[in-house]
């Protein structure tokens, strides 16, 4: 037992009052620090909350913003095709009314302007027809049809219309068919004239010299006619540069292409919609001076 | 003022002289807080300004001198609890240059209700000016813990100190070796 005097044990009392004293502040003072945390914590949950609510409105926006492109997109196309459509009635009248006029009597000069005016007419015709398709395409209307049709048949066809125009400018047409797998497959056989006949037209518009070969092979992969299709010509070929908007629509490789060649650059752009409508991939491979690849596949499943 | 200022005072004041002479410059000086400080809790600056001159008093020892002790003994602590401030420098003129552009700056976050004082610095090879600033007017605790930190590392730096006409103080430290 240590004896102390009152006076140090007043002096620890009080040293006992002071400490008492600091350990309840301390103890306040947490009490306050974990309420502030606590309510922290419940306004990041409002402020989460809040967040997400604004990622929802966000989207949303965005989402109608997409359906009105879309729905710009579908009135551009609805209405290139109307008035393609529009113009080419009063057109075949004027086709008709020319073709009629050429079966009238008619001096040297005037047979020679009515054949000027046929040409121009059908020109015409051929581009709205190529604008009512693109329009149809990028709107996702283009409907294919799904009929009987015999490959090699087609293909002889293109063949057929073709040789007497690429011979006819002194170019050699080299013919590969190679169908082994069945002849006669569903399909849309217009579509697939329109997609030849665009890519030979291009052959033999841009090459002046050389050959140009048509190709087809096919086989059956997993119960469905798979077709290999190729047109090489030995033409002016494309800049590499050029490759990637090529299948764009009212694409032309070079500014002069269309003085020089004609033409309006829909062509391609077709030939890809109507390609991918059919599930299939097309694709280009050219070297500028020495000529241009086209290579496409197409599945069809057997009729 | 943070609690830990407080508590750290009063902490060397018990390890040189005694906790008696705790509790009787607490008494002498009257203090609003009653002298019940905790290091969490923030107290008026003039307490600690009325300890040291209680402490002055009693002991005879110029109240300057007690707060530069202070400061040497308050460097060390800061420092062990915070180490991540000094660990990977390894130099004295580094660290300074670094309390007021990382180090106070960190304080701040971690303790809003800080009240710092500002050091501007200048600094050319192994010379380093410090200009101090802060409407406390502690310039003998800074100058406690510049010293308290050439202490730790271990380097002889030379200090000149100066008042200047618009109240700061300047610290012109070149270290020699
Ligand atoms: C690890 C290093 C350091 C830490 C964590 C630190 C932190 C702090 C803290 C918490 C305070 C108290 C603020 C308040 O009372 O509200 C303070 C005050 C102070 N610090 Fe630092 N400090 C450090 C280093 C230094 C150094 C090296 C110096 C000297 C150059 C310095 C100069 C001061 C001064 C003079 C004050 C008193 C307030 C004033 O003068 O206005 N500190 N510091
Ligand atoms: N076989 C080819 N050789 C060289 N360039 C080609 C060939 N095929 C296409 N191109 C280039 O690609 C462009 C786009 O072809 P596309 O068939 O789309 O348009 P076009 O033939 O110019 O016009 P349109 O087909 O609408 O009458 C052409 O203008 C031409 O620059
Ligand atoms: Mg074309």
């Amino acid at each position: 037992m240590i004896d102390l005097t009152d006076d140090q044990i007043s002096r620890l009392e009080r040293r006992l009052a002071r400490e008492r004293s600091a350990r309840e502040q301390a103890e306040r003072l947490l009490e306050q620090k974990s309420r502030e945390l606590y309510l922290a914590n419940q306004n990041l949950l409002l402020v989460k909350d809040d967040l997400e609510r604004q990622v929802e409105l966000r989207t949303a926006e965005l989402q109608s913003l997409l359906g009105s492109t879309t729905n710009m997109a579908r009135a551009r196309g609805d209405f290139l095709a109307t008035m393609s459509h529009e113009i080419r009635t009063p057109l075949n009248g004027l086709l008709g009314l020319s073709e009629l006029l050429s079966l009238t009597t008619l001096d040297d000069e005037q047979s020679q302007y009515v054949k000027a005016l046929r040409i121009s007419a059908t020109s015409l015709r051929q581009l709205l027809d190529n604008v009512l398709d693109i329009s149809k395409l990028e709107a996702d209307r283009l409907e294919l049809e799904s009929r009987d049709m015999d490959l090699a048949e087609e293909f002889e066809y293109a063949a057929l219309t073709y040789r007497p125009l690429i011979e006819g400018r002194g170019l050699r047409f080299l013919f590969d068919l190679d169908i082994k797998a069945a002849h006669m497959v569903k399909g849309d056989s217009l579509r697939l004239r329109q997609i030849l006949s665009n890519l030979l037209s291009n052959a033999n518009k841009f090459t002046s010299r050389g050959e140009i070969a048509l190709a087809c092979r096919t086989s059956l992969v997993e119960g469905r006619v798979e077709a290999l299709i190729t047109v090489r010509d030995t033409g002016i070929g494309i800049p590499t540069d050029k490759l990637d908007t090529l299948f764009q629509s009212f694409a032309q490789a070079e500014a002069s292409t269309s003085r020089r060649y004609g033409g309006t650059g829909l062509g391609l752009a077709i030939c890809r919609n109507l390609v991918e409508a059919m599930q299939g991939s097309i694709r280009v491979d050219s070297k500028p001076g020495e000529g241009t690849t086209f290579e496409l596949r197409l599945h069809f499943t057997p009729a | 003022m943070k609690g830990m200022v407080f508590t750290e005072f009063l902490g060397m004041v018990a390890d040189r002289f005694s906790e008696n002479m705790v509790d009787d410059i607490i008494e002498d000086s009257d203090l609003p807080s009653g002298g019940a400080y905790t290091s969490v809790g923030l107290y008026d600056h003039s307490e600690i300004v009325k300890l040291v001159e209680s402490l002055s008093h009693r002991t005879g020892a110029p109240a300057p001198d007690l707060v530069k002790a202070f400061g040497h003994h308050l460097f060390g602590r800061l420092q062990t609890m915070h180490p991540e401030f000094v660990c990977g420098i390894d130099d004295a003129l580094d660290f300074l240059e670094s309390v007021d552009k990382v180090i106070h700056v960190e304080v701040m976050k971690l303790y809003p209700d800080a009240m710092l004082p500002r050091f501007e610095t200048s600094r050319e090879g192994n010379r380093l000016q410090m200009i101090y600033r802060s409407p406390r007017g502690m310039e003998d605790l800074a100058q406690g813990l510049i010293e308290g930190c050439m202490e730790h590392f271990s380097q002889v730096v030379r200090m000149e100190r100066h008042k200047r006409p618009d109240g700061s103080t300047e610290f012109n430290l070149e270290r020699l070796q």
